[in-house]
Order: structure tokens, then C-alpha cells, then sequence
């Protein structure tokens, strides 16, 4: 389904998935599922259909249809999100999140030039917009369920509060990690305290050179501004997740939920960010390599949140990259995740900072490489001799993902990779491919 | 009259496709359900082989909406939903033998509340060695079917002559049907000792026929309708029957409709995948590479029952010569018992994955 929020002036519209948005979360949105498009912009001489869902009809895009009214909607997003036919790579993004088992992608994919070769049609935005308003205006939300409450502060200094009353309260971001602890684990969570409606939250800055995101602002927003910032933060932002998960999802989530796989904890340990943690009035810095105190454990304490994170100045020639390997290339979880802030100066490294998801209980860094490579000249030798290190630096397990040994074979050569990148090879499979 | 040229080779859009892509086409799940509906969920084993010991279910009696709880002896009928071999019971008798195999079903007012009673069981398995593999199963001698031998000419003699050799083993692995509406059925009780069943199957036939055994009913007091699938891909064919005889019991039971809509994580443990395969070969031939005799094994992971692994297998053998014409051929297939899961028909079935060895 697609979402629709006020950001500034416009209206925001973002594909989720369904059946992680707990009611509650949608309060004060505009929601758009499938049945909503045919009435929108009927099609002389088509019947009654969007022109999205009439090129899928015409060019064969369905069988069994069941995952189509998904790929309808993110379409849909994508459709109404951009002035111009949007690329083949773009439409491949949008969909990333979308499975179909029977039909193929290639019918699915033809389907938005062709819708774009019909007349443009688009929802209502004013009229949106000013329902939108008027929900604004309603009071804050508290949602009862039997003893259950989800309460919705509009500010952060109502969260600060609540968060304070509520110790034991369940913090809900966009739920893409809470929801599977409804639908699949059937884990009981009390009452709730949702961050969505909190606009100091998602806000972004980015002044003298630092970046600070808050914790609420979405994975597509929140990495968004990382490539901006640094653009070795590209392979994360196309492989975290998918569009709908991202839309949802929060970074501050990330985070928080302290996952040893989380994607962007590696980058982000690598350019040195620190976290601000608030406890009412009470704010405190900590380094986000100290964050993690064990598996999926923070140091968050009671009351606590986690408010913003944010990046010092990148030094010059520091050269950044981060690297996701998984089964599978798009919405999977990380076998391992590797991010490497190198500083060079005078063909020599004077600055190391390395750190890897899926190799320890909690996201780390790789300090004996770093000792190894710091002073170095940067070259192939000083490469060789820290990939060899590197391979014996952590411990992994075996897991249905990999083995121990190829998370350590692959840790190495992700280093590789970084040197080989850095020469000007190209190194990465999605390079070498010819570009539609 | 009408003078339209027949639509033979012209492009016509599914005839479904405008309800697809408009949500309006239904689903099993879509169906609105009849008033006082109950929810089912399975109970599924932990252990891929071995004896139950206890299976005590009074937490999942006393949770939150149960209705009703079964275990295998409250199957009025034959507690099996093999339809080509009657071997696959519908929950475990005694015995489990493989990871995921249903042992109870709750029905409760809600999904939720099924699936939540259903984890409260307390079971205890007295764990027996598992068979995982087709080498495992090869070297127990374990088999759901006796082994089938074909052959044409003297392929001892063929081999003997034949100017080069080449021998091999091949692997070709198992699958998820991977259906995007996994399984469901809801079963809704009608006059006079009858049952209505919507099924998302490929068979309503078989469905109908597993349902009143189970019931120890006749075939006219089961209907079985089936409007559209969102995905078989083969693993709807046989083993919809499984939750379609678990939805009918728990309706008789209680005279109420059941709805059973499998968990995704559930579905994927407890149904069957498709069999994965060991190849053995040895090939005689010529300098021009013409092929002067061929000798092949085909041994498949059938899981703990026979289900269509039968015609699998056969197809297997039936296609393992290709597009070529083998003067001196053997093929032995052998159907190997196994334990994790059931292995099922997939789409394909089993006739592109013989092609490989005479590809090769
Ligand atoms: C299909 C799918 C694919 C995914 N793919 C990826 C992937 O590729 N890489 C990856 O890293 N993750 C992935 N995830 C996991 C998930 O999307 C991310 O971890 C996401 O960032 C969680 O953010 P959220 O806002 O949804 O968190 P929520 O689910 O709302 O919350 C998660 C946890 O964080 C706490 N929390 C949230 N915000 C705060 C805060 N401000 N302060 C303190 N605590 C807080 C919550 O209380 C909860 O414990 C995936 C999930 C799904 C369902």
C-alpha cells in the first residue's frame, strides 16, 4: 500500500508493506491501496482502470496474480514520485521489494514505459492535503485496545516525557523489526509509544561539513543523506532492505534494535558517529562503537532514547566504502558487511577505521588490521599483509547464511576489493555488467 | 453469424488480469467468511524422527478461544491424506518422521489465537536417528517404493566397446514450491452430513476423495471448489489434502466452519519440497560422440512417503534418454526414504532434471 504524508508543502507518497504498519501507525496519514486506483483516473475507452493497471493487462503481467495488487502499488509510488519515465534501474529499485513466482519481472518491469506512453493521469493532491490538515489539527492519539494503550507524542519534548512516565513502554519506529515480533513471533508487547508523529525525529541537517540524522527520520531519507554525505554509502543504500521496508523503517530503529547484521551500524562505526541519547532533559553523547554492550544489547538505559545520531567532518582524502554481501542481491539479510574509512596522505594510510557486521555478536571494529595498516604506504603488499590479518581477526560462526570460514575469506577480500576499487579496477559484479 | 476470425495466435489477456491488477480478484482467504467461522493451526514437531512419547495439550486446551483440539485418534475416518499411497497420515499416529509434521490441531475463535495455543503443547520425543540425505538413505537400504529397472540392448558389452568412457555423479538440488498464496482451506459444515470445502488446490478431485476418507465418509457428502490459486507450482496437488482433511475434521467436530490458513514459516516446514536428485552415470561413445551405450542411476530424496514420488520417478526415467535414440541403455531409478519432510511434485515435475545427464 502506499502512504501518504505532508512534508513542507507537498504531499509525501511511499509504498510499505501492509502487514507490518500496526493500525495505530497510520493515524493522521492517507492511505492508498490497490482498490483506490481504477476510480482515480478511469481511461476513456479502457473500462475504468489507472494506466498502470491497464499495461499490466494488456502486456501479460499476471498469472496467478496474487503478488499483483503489490507490484500495482509500488509502481503506483514510483508513477506519482517522478516528472519523467523513470529508468529501467529505477523501476528494478521499486520493485526490489516485490516477489513474483510465476510471471517474470520483464512484463512487469515494460509496464511503466508503456504506462508512461498513455495519458498521465495523478490523485488529488490538494484535496489530500487538506485532509491531511484537518487530522493535523485533531489531538495527539492514544489508542486503547483493552489494557493496551499506543500513545503517539507529537513533539519531542511530549516523547521525552512519556518515554520518562512509560520506562516500560515499547519505543515503535516504523515496526519493520517490531511488526515480525507480532506476526511471527507472537511475542505480547504492552503498551506503545510511537515515534512517527514526532517532526523533530526525522529532521536532517547537515552543517560545516557534519551530518546529523534523527533517529526517526526513514532509511530511504536517512541514507539518502549518507550518500550525499559520503558516496561510498551507495551499495547500502541499494541493498538495505527494499523501498517498502525503508519507507517504513527508521535508522534510529536500526540501531536500537542492535542487531549483529544491522546494515548501517559498520559504516557508520567506520566515520567515527556518535549517538545522542535522551533521558527527559537529560542528554548524552556516546560513540556508536560503544553503543553496543553485547548481543543485541545497548546502553541505552531505562527511559532512555535514542534522539539523533550524527557524523564529525570527513578529513580530507579519506577514501570510504561499504559493502553488503548476501545470498541473495535485493531484501536480504547480510551474510557480512563490511565498511573501511581509510585516510591517505602522501600515498601513506595515517587514519584506519574498519568495522564489520556478521562477524561478532555485535557490530565491530577490526582494530588489528587497523594497527597493521596505519603509517603504511598504501600499496598492494601492505593490502596483501593486512588481508591476511583480517581473515584471522574475528571469529564468525556457521550459520544457515555461511560458514565461519567463508565470512572470514570474504571479510579479507572485501579489503581487496576496497584496494582494487581505490586503483580504479572495477571490483564489483554490478559494475561489470553492461547498463540497460 | 459471427464472421471473427478465430483468436489463434492473437495475444488475449488473462481472463482474470483486470481483476488482478484491481484487487478484485478473490482468493480463498478473500472469501467472506461464514458467520461464526473458527480459526485452525497445526502443532509441528520439533524432531524429525522418533517416538512420541507425551503429547500434552492442556495448555493449549485452556488457552485464550480454543474451540477444539485433535490429535490423530480423533479422526473419525483414515487418518491419511496420501493420495496415490495411503501413507501419509494427517497427524502423527505414534511416530513422527519429519521435522514439522503436524502432530495436533487447535481451532480457536481467531488465527491468533490458534497459532498462539498451538505453541503452548508440551511434547515429548524420544528422538531416533534421521536420514537426511539420498546417500544417507542409499546406504540403509531405505525406500518408499521398490526400485525400477528399464533397459534396451547389451549395455555391459556397449560399454565394454565403446572407444571412450565417461563417468560421473551428478547432483540436482531439491526446491520450495515457493507458491505466493501458501496453503488454506476452509471447511464449511452443510445439511445432512455434508461438507463444503474451499480449497486453495490443484485438485479439487483428489481433495474431495482424501476429505471423505478421513471423515469416513462417501464421496457425495464432500464438495470441494477451488476459484483460483495464487500459486501451485505443484505443491498444491496432493498436499493441500493435508489441511483441507484437518480443516473438514475440526468442522465435523464442532459443526462450525474452519478456516485453515497455513503460517508462511509453518508452511514452509511442514510441507514437502521437491525431491532433490543423485545421478549416476557412466557413458559410452564414439569419436563423433555418438552414443553407444549409457548407463545411469537415478536416485531420488522422496522424504518419509511415497505421495507422487512414483510418477516423479518414472518421468525421471521416461525422459532420462532425451532427445536421443540409445541403442544399449540401463537406467535404475530408486526412490530413497528420508526424513526431514515430504518431497512433492514440482511444476516441472521430474522430466527437465533427467534431461541433464544425457545433456552432459
Ligand atoms: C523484509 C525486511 C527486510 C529487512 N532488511 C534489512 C536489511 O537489509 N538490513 C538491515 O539492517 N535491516 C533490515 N531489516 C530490519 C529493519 O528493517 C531495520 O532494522 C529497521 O531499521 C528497523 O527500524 P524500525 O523503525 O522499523 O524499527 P522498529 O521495528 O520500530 O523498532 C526496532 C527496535 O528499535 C527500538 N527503537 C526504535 N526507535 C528507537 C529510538 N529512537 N530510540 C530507542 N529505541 C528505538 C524499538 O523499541 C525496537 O526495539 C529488514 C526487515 C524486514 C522486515
Amino acid at each position: 500500500m502506499v502512504i501518504g504524508e505532508k512534508r513542507g508543502d507537498s504531499l509525501q507518497l511511499r509504498a510499505v508493506n501492509a502487514c507490518l504498519q500496526l493500525l495505530p501507525m497510520l493515524d493522521g496519514k492517507a492511505l492508498f491501496t490497490v482498490e483506490d486506483l481504477a476510480p482515480l483516473a478511469p481511461l476513456p475507452g479502457t473500462g475504468s482502470l489507472h494506466p498502470l493497471q491497464q499495461v499490466l493487462v494488456d502486456g501479460h503481467a499476471s498469472q496467478c496474480g496474487f503478488c499483483t495488487p503489490g507490484f500495482v502499488m509500488s509502481l503506483f509510488a514510483l508513477y506519482e514520485n517522478t516528472p519523467a519515465c523513470p529508468t529501467r534501474d529505477s523501476v528494478m529499485e521499486a520493485i526490489s521489494g516485490n516477489l513474483c513466482r510465476c510471471t517474470g519481472y520483464r512484463p512487469i518491469i515494460d509496464a511503466m514505459p508503456a504506462a508512461w506512453a498513455l495519458p498521465r493521469v495523478g490523485i488529488g493532491r490538494t484535496a489530500v492535503l487538506a485532509a491531511l490538515d484537518e487530522m493535523a489539527a485533531l489531538p495527539t492519539l492514544e489508542y486503547r485496545i483493552g489494557e493496551q494503550c499506543f500513545i503517539a507524542p507529537r513533539s519531542l519534548a511530549e516523547l521525552a516525557a512519556a518515554r520518562q512516565a512509560m520506562p516500560e513502554a515499547r519505543l515503535v519506529a516504523g515496526a519493520t523489526d517490531v511488526g515480525l515480533w507480532v506476526t511471527k513471533q507472537l511475542r505480547p508487547i504492552h503498551d506503545m509509544i510511537g515515534l512517527g508523529a514526532v517532526p523533530e525525529l526525522k529532521a536532517i541537517h547537515r552543517d560545516a561539513g557534519t551530518l546529523a540524522i534523527g533517529a526517526g527520520a526513514s532509511l530511504t531519507d536517512a541514507l539518502a543523506a549518507l550518500v550525499d554525505f559520503e558516496p561510498g554509502w551507495a551499495d547500502i543504500a541499494r541493498r538495505f532492505a527494499a523501498p517498502p521496508i525503508k519507507n517504513a523503517g527508521t535508522l534510529g530503529g536500526n540501531l536500537a534494535n542492535a542487531s549483529p547484521i544491522g546494515d548501517s551500524m559498520p559504516g557508520l562505526i567506520a566515520l567515527d558517529a556518535r549517538v545522542l541519547l535522551r533521558r527527559g532533559e537529560r542528554l548524552r553523547r556516546v560513540a556508536l562503537e560503544d553503543f553496543y554492550t553485547g548481543y543485541q544489547q545497548t546502553a541505552l538505559e531505562p527511559g532512555e532514547f535514542i534522539q539523533a545520531l550524527d557524523l564529525p567532518p570527513a578529513p580530507a582524502g579519506r577514501l570510504f566504502r561499504c559493502w553488503k554481501i548476501s545470498r541473495r542481491f535485493d531484501q536480504d539479510i547480510s551474510t557480512v558487511c563490511g565498511a573501511f574509512a581509510l585516510t591517505l596522505a602522501d600515498g601513506h594510510v595515517c587514519d584506519a577505521r574498519i568495522a564489520f557486521g556478521g562477524m561478532a555478536a555485535t557490530p565491530r571494529r577490526a582494530p588489528i588490521t587497523e594497527a597493521l595498516l596505519l603509517g603504511q604506504p598504501w600499496k598492494a603488499d601492505t593490502v596483501g599483509d593486512a588481508m591476511a590479518v583480517l581473515a584471522e581477526e574475528f571469529t564468525p560462526r556457521d550459520d544457515l547464511r555461511a560458514s565461519a570460514a567463508y565470512r572470514r575469506h570474504v571479510a579479507a577480500k572485501l579489503l581487496q576489493r576496497l584496494w582494487l576499487e581505490a586503483s580504479g579496477v572495477p571490483a564489483s559484479l554490478s559494475g561489470l555488467e553492461p547498463q540497460a | 453469424m459471427n464472421t471473427a476470425p478465430p483468436p489463434i495466435g492473437a495475444a488475449l489477456p488473462h481472463e482474470s488480469a483486470h481483476l488482478h491488477v484491481t484487487g478484485e480478484a478473490a482468493y480463498t482467504d478473500d472469501l467472506p467468511e461464514p458467520a461464526g467461522t473458527l480459526h485452525a493451526a497445526p502443532g509441528l514437531s520439533a524432531v524429525a524422527h522418533g517416538r512420541i512419547v507425551s503429547l500434552d495439550l492442556s495448555a493449549v486446551r485452556a488457552a485464550p478461544g480454543v474451540r477444539a483440539v485433535i490429535v490423530a485418534a480423533d479422526i473419525p475416518g483414515h487418518n491419511n491424506c496420501g493420495a496415490a499411497v495411503p501413507d501419509d497420515p494427517i497427524l502423527a499416529d505414534g511416530e513422527v518422521s519429519f521435522h514439522g509434521q503436524p502432530l495436533f490441531a487447535v481451532a480457536a475463535d481467531t488465527r491468533e489465537q490458534a497459532r498462539y495455543a498451538a505453541r503452548l503443547a508440551k511434547v515429548e520425543i524420544e528422538a531416533w536417528p534421521a536420514l537426511l540425505t539420498v546417500e544417507d538413505a542409499l546406504a540403509a537400504d531405505s525406500h518408499v517404493l521398490p526400485p525400477v529397472d528399464i533397459s534396451r540392448g547389451d549395455v555391459a558389452a556397449a560399454l565394454a566397446s565403446a572407444p571412450h568412457r565417461l563417468a560421473g555423479t551428478l547432483h540436482l538440488g531439491g526446491q520450495e514450491h515457493f507458491y505466493l498464496e501458501g496453503q488454506v482451506s476452509l471447511a464449511i459444515p452443510q445439511e445432512d452430513d455434508s461438507l463444503h470445502l474451499v480449497s486453495s488446490t490443484q485438485h479439487p478431485t483428489e481433495i474431495q476423495h482424501v476429505v471423505a476418507h478421513a471423515l469416513g465418509w462417501r464421496m457425495h457428502q464432500v464438495s470441494c471448489e477451488c476459484r483460483r490459486m495464487g500459486g501451485g507450482f505443484g505443491g498444491k496437488e496432493s498436499q493441500a489434502a493435508q489441511w483441507a482433511c484437518i480443516a473438514a475434521v475440526l468442522a465435523r467436530l464442532t459443526g462450525k466452519p474452519v478456516k485453515l490458513r497455513l503460517d508462511r514459516d509453518d508452511d514452509m516446514r511442514a510441507t514437502g519440497k521437491r525431491h532433490d536428485f543423485r545421478i549416476e552415470y557412466e557413458a559410452g561413445f564414439d569419436a563423433a560422440g555418438r552414443i553407444a551405450g549409457l548407463k545411469l542411476l537415478l536416485a531420488s530424496r522422496c522424504g518419509f512417503s511415497a505421495d507422487l514420488s512414483g510418477p516423479i520417478n518414472d518421468r525421471a526415467v521416461f525422459h532420462a534418454d532425451n532427445a536421443y535414440y540409445l541403442d544399449a541403455v540401463a537406467i535404475r531409478s530408486l526412490r530413497c526414504r528420508t526424513t526431514p519432510y515430504p518431497t512433492r511434485p514440482s511444476a516441472a515435475l521430474a522430466g527437465r532434471r533427467a534431461c541433464s545427464p544425457s545433456n552432459r
